[in-house]
């Protein structure tokens, strides 16, 4: 049996403002521990929709979502909190570090969050995580004056400081050119073969998603193809 | 907690001048405050203290007629002179028992027996009328502080010397070492010689009173040694009609007044004093709730990138609201710090410009660090306040909102 890190099951999520909008339509996935996939599909499709189920960001209006054996729904919302907190590392398009922090501070304050004191030996981490992404030698700048590729760099070392089992992806070289975007993926990859973290990237970009190992593709909320990378054999799933 | 303190320091640092100002608006707000407030009291205390300082709190007489209290405007002149009008030959018989019974109160500071009847002073043609006073001088002392205030001449008084006033030493023409005559309506004068000449501070007084000793005096208006009336002055001003009425309770064949009820205008007045600064206090601590709050409104639509990316994060929606209390908490009591330095320096810088010629201060200020202490404590609760809807609605904000819209 293949070792799950993440199972929906009929996921069904509706907006009901301004007028009622059914954007997924039961979507059943499962993504096997220390994976590395691809989401695409093209602009409202539900994407960053189904990402946000997936980080307990927000809730079902139907289904289930099981990450590493929790089910999501079940939590309280201090609970999810936590939850996204420990569990979870987002990467967003919009590098979304906080300004009013340096570099080194922002990596460290997903770990602050939770231990509310700095950790030595989380700090220490966090400087590898730096050098690692590459930005080892702008520690101490102010968060606010650094360039939209040391943003994306700093935002991804943010997102592995807490070892999250899940990292997701929401375009996160859509600010990038696309030799910074290479050097995003390249960097995804890298994790992901080092550290064995799940990771699932939301991209417009179908280049970029066939350097990962499987790519899933949504059309008005549905998964129309699943497809794995490796063997470059597509299996297209009829719903 | 520390990293929620953290996250409001950099909030408030990083938009520095929208925090400066607010923080020099709640400093100077402050400082208003602590200058009217500890004026307004000093004004107070002062009034109280002019009028009241020196002269009887409570007085016990036989007779129903109640006496006159030294009755002055706020600015310290004399409107009823003081006690001329009492005319009682009522002695107490038991007046010693009493004052020992006054004396064992521990709400009373002192007690004056007085022999006190008019009488006329003479010399040569000169002749006035006068209020003659028989106290004992260590006693006299507890309320009238005549020995300290003897400008000329010596303050004893042995049978055969009297002490007058500067004002009465005037129309005289006589200083210490003259011979006068004192003498009662319709009865033969007496010699007598001035051992010195007081200023009490009030013209009434030292235009009327003849002081002379207690058994001299009541010997001098029939009283068979003794007093017709008890004068005392109690420790807690604002106790004087409550002490008053249990003694009238004690004594109830005696006429006792206090000086708050002979004084219910001054009183009247000194408590709308007091409320219009409650009101100025209010009004101050409203425009600084008012200030943080909105202030702080605007901080939180600013900073909803980061509110947002901070729950996306994990962060619990009760600690982002607490991060926004925290910021006005900050506000307000490093606000109120520099206000209270700016405010206590106001106060100084009032004193030391504004002083009598003698180089007393005008107002005396007496400056408490409870009075401090609670400014702070309630600036930095108006503050706390004030981050209370800003809290909440940026503990509200949907992370995914901020996400979306990038
Ligand atoms: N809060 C919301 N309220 C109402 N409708 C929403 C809301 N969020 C998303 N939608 C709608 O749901 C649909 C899916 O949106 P979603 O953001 O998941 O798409 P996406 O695949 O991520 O698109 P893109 O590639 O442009 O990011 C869209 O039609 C969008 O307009
Ligand atoms: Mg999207």
């Amino acid at each position: 049996m293949v070792n799950l890190l993440v199972k929906t099951s009929n996921l069904v999520k509706d907006y009901v403002k301004p007028t009622r909008l059914r954007v997924l339509h039961g979507i059943d996935m499962e993504l096997e521990r220390g994976s590395f996939a691809s989401l695409i599909g093209s602009s409202g499709s539900g994407k960053s929709t189904l990402l946000h189920l997936l980080g307990a960001l927000d809730r079902p209006t139907e289904g289930e979502v099981i990450i590493d054996s929790v089910n999501v729904n079940q939590l309280t919302d201090d609970e999810l909190s936590d939850f996204r907190n420990l569990k979870v590392g987002f990467i967003f398009q919009f590098h979304y570090l906080l300004p009013e922090f340096s570099v080194l501070e922002n990596v460290l304050i997903p770990n602050l969050i939770h231990s509310d004191t700095e950790v030595p030996e989380v700090r220490q981490r966090a400087t590898e995580l730096l050098d690692y992404v590459g930005v080892g030698h702008i520690l101490d700048k102010n968060a606010g004056n650094i360039s939209g590729g040391e943003q994306q760099r700093t935002a991804i070392a943010r997102a592995f400081i807490n070892q999250p089992k899940l990292i997701l992806a929401d375009e996160p070289t859509g600010n990038l050119d696309s030799v910074n975007s290479d050097k995003v993926l390249d960097l995804l990859r890298k994790i992901n073969n080092e550290l064995g973290t799940t990771i699932l990237l939301v991209t417009h970009d179908k280049t970029l998603a066939e350097k990962t190992d499987r790519i899933i593709e949504i059309k008005d909320g549905r998964i129309i193809a699943d497809t794995i990378q490796n063997n470059k054999q597509s299996n297209f799933v009829t719903k | 907690m520390r990293f929620d303190l953290k996250l409001a320091a950099r909030f408030l640092l990083a938009g520095k001048t929208q925090t400066g100002l607010i923080f020099v608006g709640i400093a100077i707000g402050v400082a208003v405050l602590i200058f009217l407030t500890f004026l307004i009291s000093g004004l107070g205390d002062d009034i109280i203290d002019r009028t009241i300082g020196n002269s009887p709190h409570i007085t016990i007489t036989r007779e129903d007629q109640p006496l006159q209290f030294a009755q002055r405007s706020f600015n310290g002149r004399p409107v009823i002179p003081e006690d001329a009008s009492r005319t009682t030959r009522e002695t107490i018989d038991e007046w010693q028992y009493i004052v020992r019974g006054l004396e064992n109160d521990r709400r009373i500071k002192s007690v004056v027996p007085v022999a006190d009847g008019p009488g006329f002073i003479l010399r040569g043609d000169l002749e006035e009328a006068v209020a003659i006073r028989g106290m004992d001088l260590e006693a006299a002392d507890g309320i009238y502080d005549i020995s300290t205030r003897i400008v000329n001449g010596s303050p004893d008084l042995v049978a055969g010397t009297i002490l007058i006033g500067v004002t009465l030493a005037e129309k005289i023409k006589a200083g210490p070492g003259d011979a006068v005559q004192i003498r009662l309506m319709g009865e033969d004068p007496e010699s007598y010689l001035i051992g010195g000449i007081f200023d009490l501070g009030v013209e009434t007084l030292n235009q009327r009173w003849v002081l002379m000793n207690r058994e001299r005096a009541a010997f001098l208006l029939g009283f068979e040694n003794g007093v017709n009336v008890i004068e005392a002055q109690v420790n807690e001003v604002f106790q004087s009609q409550y002490v008053a009425a249990e003694w009238k309770h004690l004594l109830p064949r005696f006429q006792i007044d206090s000086w708050e009820e002979a004084n219910r205008q001054l009183l009247v007045g000194l408590q709308s004093q007091e409320s219009s600064s409650y009101t100025i206090q209010f009004f101050v601590l409203l425009a600084i709730t008012l200030a943080v709050s909105s202030v702080l409104a605007i901080s939180a639509i600013q900073r909803s990138k980061q509110i947002g990316i901070l729950k996306a994060m994990g962060i619990r929606t009760r600690r982002i609201g607490r991060v926004f209390l925290l910021q006005g908490a900050v506000l307000g009591f490093a606000g109120s710090l520099l206000g209270s330095l700016l405010g206590v320096g106001l106060l100084y810088f009032f004193v030391s410009v504004s002083r009598t010629a003698d180089g007393d201060p005008i107002v005396p200020i007496t400056l408490t660090v409870t009075g401090i202490s609670a400014i702070v404590l309630i600036t930095t609760a108006a503050g706390t306040l004030a981050a209370y809807f800003p809290a909440r609605r940026s503990a509200k904000l949907d992370p995914i909102e901020v996400i979306r819209d990038g």
